[in-house]
């Protein structure tokens, strides 16, 4: 009985997290591409790794765009709908605190309202090689972009850019 | 018992002649094979969790610092080769071969936790933030049956630990927030402190209802030990000024306060009280013990919080020291009444069985 035990919860384990990686993999890989002007700050040196926090001016820009009577909806769910311009950065077109007024397929990503800007969990850390973290953070203001895959409102980030919308090849 | 003071018992009883030369001997080689075996042990065991422990961090920080080389498909397999090979190696040692040796205890703990890092290094690869009550969730659901299955003391006290950390962080992070700013301050106390001891209770009627399933003895014993613990850091805090304060929402100048303060004092008193008579019938001396000491830790607190203000800092000191010495003098009584009476608890409770 207790193999069976074993052999059914490290199959169910195994299940489980690649159920998780396939689901990720389903917003990079069918995901809208999407580019953020960003600006790192504080990075963090875990144990177990290293990443930049990243802050994003959608954050402000989207709450910006909410009326005064959302604004006090702290912690409340909000949609916010993404137009690009010329070169393809993403810009808020309107912030919304429902889902039902969206257009099939339009550009949207969730967030919450959190200490007067819109939070989007899901973008704010970038894991990078030990060491490397420091490097970033010494990038100019407004020369840090990132590449996002957003599907159904999902976002993943995918890669940091330069100012020229580059990769940014980082090393030690 | 230090070895110390067991050889000068033996000593004394040799020269009162109540054991001979060659008995006393015996007694003192036997204190000595005693001691060494423990000393052994206890080094043998932190060995075997420092080695489990820097294996694991070693895994965890190679691919930390390899980062960006890794591939992806690599990073998952090492997040799942980890805890499925150290939990293999310990149901192989504990569950198949019934192995008692400590390798297998400490690559058993060190796979429950394991069983955490790979969702955070899951999380990583793909740059999101874990909700940590899911993460918890996730880890809690995963290595229950592992707890049960190896089934000793550290996996009931690792399994306890994952269940408590979801919970809470679920009370706080959803429960409380989803509350948050409707309900009054008072009211929000009271709930979590009433959430509190009815999670005591519930992990203290586990423990008693499978009290005697066998082979889990020790196991479920530990779930009604933290639960007297849980209950009496609980009512500790509930006796201090602030607790009641909050919950009466009494202002600056109010008294409303006083009143429950003092209800909550002796309520914490009396649980003592009830925890150290458990403790002395259920044979847990070392609870028994513990909550004595904390009984002296209350009233230190609760000396200097009443009379801080009260009294010149000197006056403080001279009369707190003075308490204090009687204090521990009456303890240190008190402590050999006790033990006297469990002796005489557990030898009457012997003659019962002989007579049955």
């Amino acid at each position: 009985m207790k193999n069976i035990i074993f052999v059914v919860t490290i199959f169910t384990f195994v299940t489980y997290t690649l159920f998780i990686v396939y689901q990720q993999e389903k917003i990079l890989d069918e995901g809208q591409v999407v580019i953020l002007k960003t600006a790192p700050v504080d990075p963090r040196d875990m144990f177990r790794g290293e990443y930049v926090i990243l802050r994003y001016e959608i954050e402000q820009e989207a709450y910006d765009n909410l009326s005064v009577y959302q604004k006090p909806l702290d912690r409340g769910k909000v949609y916010v709908s993404l137009n690009k311009d010329y070169r393809g950065v993403a810009y808020v077109e309107r912030t919304m605190t429902y889902d039902y007024d969206l257009r099939p397929n339009s550009l949207y990503i969730k967030g919450e309202i959190k200490n007067d800007r819109v939070r989007f969990a899901d973008l704010e850390q970038y894991y990078v090689t030990e060491g490397l973290g420091s490097k970033i953070e010494e990038i100019p203001a407004g020369k840090l972009f990132v590449e996002i895959r957003i599907k159904d409102g999902n976002a993943r980030v995918v890669r940091l850019l330069d100012d020229n919308l580059e990769p940014i090849e980082l090393s030690l | 018992m230090r070895k110390n003071d067991v050889t000068k018992l033996i000593n004394a009883w040799q020269e009162r002649n109540i054991i001979s030369v060659e008995q006393a001997d015996i007694m003192r080689n036997d204190v000595n094979d005693e001691v060494s075996h423990r000393s052994g042990n206890l080094f043998t065991t932190m060995v075997m969790y420092i080695g489990a422990t820097a294996l694991s961090l070693g895994v965890l920080l190679f691919i930390a610092s390899n980062w960006e080389h890794l591939t992806k498909g690599m990073k998952v397999f090492m997040a799942l080769a980890l805890p499925i090979s150290l939990l293999s190696f310990a149901y192989w040692q504990l569950c198949i071969k019934q192995s008692t040796k400590l390798l297998g205890r400490a690559m058993s703990i060190v796979g429950l936790a394991a069983i955490g890092g790979s969702f955070a290094i899951v999380g990583q690869i793909y740059h999101i933030e874990a909700n940590m009550t899911t993460f918890f969730a996730s880890w809690t659901a995963f290595a229950t049956p592992f707890a049960f299955m190896f089934r000793r003391v550290e996996h009931s006290i690792a399994f306890l630990a994952l269940v408590s950390a979801t919970f809470w962080l679920w009370f706080f992070e959803v429960f409380i927030k989803s509350v948050d700013g409707a309900i009054e301050d008072s009211t929000l106390i009271m709930i979590t402190t009433v959430t509190g001891f009815l999670y005591a209770g519930v992990m203290y009627l586990g423990g008693a209802y499978f009290r005697n399933q066998i082979g889990m003895e020790e196991f479920f014993r530990v779930f009604r030990l933290l639960s007297a613990v849980v209950v009496l850091a609980i009512a500790f805090v509930m006796t201090f000024d602030e607790y009641a304060k909050v919950l009466m929402d009494s202002g600056y100048y109010g008294t409303e306060w006083i009143l429950p303060a003092i209800i909550f004092n002796l309520m914490f008193i009396g649980l003592m009280m009830f925890v150290i008579v458990k403790a002395i019938k259920h044979e847990e001396y070392h609870l028994a013990f513990t909550t004595i000491r904390l009984f002296a830790l209350y009233f230190l607190v609760k000396y200097f919080v009443l009379f801080n203000k009260m009294l010149d800092t000197s006056v403080l000191f001279i009369v707190g020291g003075i308490l204090f010495i009687a204090g521990g003098i009456w303890l240190e009584r008190n402590k050999d009444r006790l033990q006297a009476y469990m002796k005489q608890v557990q030898e009457s409770s012997r003659s019962s069985i002989d007579v049955i």
